[in-house]
């Protein structure tokens, strides 16, 4: 929808390549790959279909009483436990766990792109022979697993002070995010006019008046893209929230939800309870997601296209 | 309104063999609208970006009302460009995009309105001030690009292809209103082309390039019927000059070919020399007592037909008022229209001036 509303020719181009092009291509790309269709097609269906039947069978799930899950795992709830979320809310602290969540994930997105946005369009629209050279270097961060760079992170972050801090936690969300956000950008920016900028120039404005007013506005597009991914990474991150945070008021929903199903297991195993805490989690990610889907899989098809 | 002046003015991108644009040499007057032509890669573009002060200098000044503005930012050149895809700021409606350079300039928001009123008026945009660019039509871009520098009252227009993703209707309809348009505002005016029909009929004078020089600066008449050089000569007008190589007779009075063709000259030349002549299509008669010609291919376009001829060692085109029914393979007698055939040096093309 908000690339409808995209009003630069270029991009009103781009947007039926992805909308009504897009599907037109893949289908004579399909008549073509007929064994990729016949087989392909099948697995993707059946990989939504489990999907979308583990989905459903979580929250029905979260709606029943634990000895309903192990009798009757297919049925429908008899009663609807609402009790359930009551109880993961209350007895998980989902509550601090959310608010830690929310401010970790909006903070590390509004930062990322505030850092992102104007390295990219730099290096992609200013003519510095560095540019090239630093462009790689943030691609090649995006290959580096967090699982590698832990340890030495946890020794840096120890000698700042900043473990067991959501500051310091927000640094590290920040600092890893920027390869990809960059790089995403950096193609995003690339992909503009370069005489809309001239036209800026001739007509006064300075270069940051110019990437703030012209150039930002039109790479909306990549930026909310990057940032609905951003938030999702985020509100779903746990390695790093379990290494570098220990203290139950600073935990983030993911390790909260591990620490849960953790009680679960020995404090009378409350299925349903778990489940509703595992619903917590997702629901809010899946209806970004179903809101927002089509914006992120254009933004990102948009940028790589150009 | 500004006078302009290139001196010596030389660009040379790096990675490139030949500079593109070379010792060009070019005074404009206040309030002249200069076009400059030439084929793709003559620099004519790149001129006009150093002017605009988004291309550098290599060397070489260029002056505007007589001050070395050649490395000063293109902000604090007072100068208004239109852009070949207008760049219009896609996200801004029309009068967003008319005002930003006052905008930017901190004015008064009442003065911005009450400018942008004025100049869409002129143009026939009042109705869409509030409509995005993606909205408008070709040709309503094209004139929300030339309000957008009319607002800002600057010294200089300059207008890099404005035309060229317009179709040929509009085409014409917005090379009238531009000339138009200039001649009320009186300010000085650059316009590129590679349209040499855009540059006749808009032009006060013209500066014809190539490969980076400067062919020769003149108005339209003077480098219609004196045309410097053979690329001149062939670059403007459409249909193309007829060009024939051979040489001068021993009388000095006329021109032959090996193939046995032979035309009177104005004036007379250095006998034997080798040269080349040119004679336009609508130069070009049918008469008994000329040279043989046969008729290759006849394309009417109503006012006029346009015949291809064989004659003595190649082709020549004519543009014919009169209705001959001429068919394929026809033979005829040509001549010139007298004063009208053009000597250029066999060697190097330049012209030569026969002696009275």
């Amino acid at each position: 929808m908000l690339l409808r509303k995209m009003p630069w020719p270029a991009f009103r181009g781009g947007v039926p390549t992805q909308g009504a092009g897009a599907p037109a291509g893949a289908a004579k790309a399909s008549d073509n790959a007929g064994p990729v269709k016949l087989i392909g097609l099948p697995l993707t269906w059946a990989f939504v279909a489990f999907n979308i039947f583990v989905l459903v069978w979580m929250v029905m799930s979260s709606l029943k009483t634990s000895s309903e899950i192990f009798e009757v795992p297919w049925n429908l709830p008899e009663v609807i436990q609402w009790e359930n979320f009551v109880i993961a809310w209350r007895d998980g602290n989902f509550s601090r766990a959310v608010l830690n969540t929310v401010l970790l994930t909006i903070g590390t997105a509004v930062a990322t792109i505030a850092v992102a946005a104007p390295a990219a369009y730099v290096l992609s629209r200013f003519k510095v022979v560095s540019a090239s050279p630093m462009t790689m270097y943030f691609a090649i961060g995006i290959g580096i697993p967090a699982q590698l760079v832990i340890l030495p992170l946890y020794a840096i972050m120890n000698q700042f002070g900043m473990v067991n801090s959501l500051w310091g936690l927000w640094v590290l969300y920040v600092a890893t995010s920027l390869p990809f956000a960059v790089f995403f950008l950096t193609g995003f920016f690339a992909s503009l006019p370069g005489e809309l900028e001239e036209a800026a120039m001739l007509d006064g404005a300075s270069a940051f008046q110019t990437f703030r007013i012209i150039m930002l506005p039109l790479a909306r597009s990549g930026i909310v893209t990057l940032a609905i991914l951003n938030t999702i990474a985020h509100w779903n991150e746990t390695i790093f929230a379990l290494v570098f945070l220990q203290t139950d008021d600073r935990m983030t929903l993911s390790v909260t939800l591990l620490n849960f199903m953790k009680a679960m297991q020995y404090n009378n195993a409350n299925w349903g309870g778990l489940f509703a805490g595992v619903c917590i989690l997702v629901l809010p990610v899946l209806a970004i997601y179903l809101w927002l889907g089509r914006q992120i899989i254009e933004g990102m098809t948009l940028g790589a296209d150009k | 309104m500004a006078t302009i002046e290139f001196r010596n003015v030389t660009r040379h991108f790096p990675g490139t063999h030949r500079a593109a644009v070379e010792h060009l040499n070019l005074p404009i007057e206040d309030g002249e609208f200069v076009v400059l032509v030439g084929p793709s890669g003559c620099g004519k573009s790149t001129s006009l970006r150093m002017l605009s002060g988004l291309e550098l200098v290599d060397s070489g000044e260029i002056l505007i009302d007589g001050k070395d503005i050649s490395r000063a930012r293109p902000s604090e050149r007072d100068v208004a460009m239109v852009f070949q895809n207008y760049a219009l700021y896609p996200h801004m409606t029309v009068a967003d995009n008319m005002g930003f350079h006052l905008r930017i300039a901190k004015r008064p928001k009442s003065e911005i309105r009450q400018k942008v009123e004025i100049a869409a008026e002129k143009l026939g945009l009042t109705p869409f001030l509030d409509r995005y660019p993606r909205n408008l039509s070709g040709g309503q871009r094209q004139r929300v690009a030339m309000g957008r520098a009319i607002v800002r009252t600057p010294k200089v227009y300059l207008f890099d292809e404005p035309l060229s993703n317009l179709d040929a209707k509009l085409r014409v309809q917005m090379r009238g209103e531009i000339k138009k348009l200039q001649g009320e505002l009186g300010t000085t005016t650059v316009y590129v082309t590679h349209d040499q029909i855009e540059a006749m009929t808009m032009a006060d004078r013209i500066a014809v390039m190539s490969e980076g020089k400067l062919e020769q600066y003149g108005t339209p008449t003077e480098l219609y019927d004196r045309p410097v050089n053979t690329f001149v000569a062939g670059f403007i007008g459409s249909p193309g000059m007829n060009f024939i190589e051979g040489a001068i007779d021993a009388d000095g009075g006329h021109f032959h070919n090996d193939a046995g063709l032979r035309l009177a000259l104005d004036g007379t030349f250095t006998p034997g020399r080798k040269v080349t002549i040119g004679i336009r299509p609508e130069h070009l008669r049918l008469a008994e007592d000329g040279f043989g010609a046969n008729v290759d291919l006849v394309e009417p376009t109503g006012a006029e037909e346009m015949i291809v001829f064989d004659i003595p060692g190649g082709q020549a085109t004519a543009s014919l008022r009169e209705r001959n029914n001429l068919r394929k393979g026809q033979k005829v007698g040509l001549t010139a229209a007298p004063g009208h055939v053009h000597v250029f040096c066999g060697e190097n093309g330049n012209r030569l001036e026969g002696r009275t």
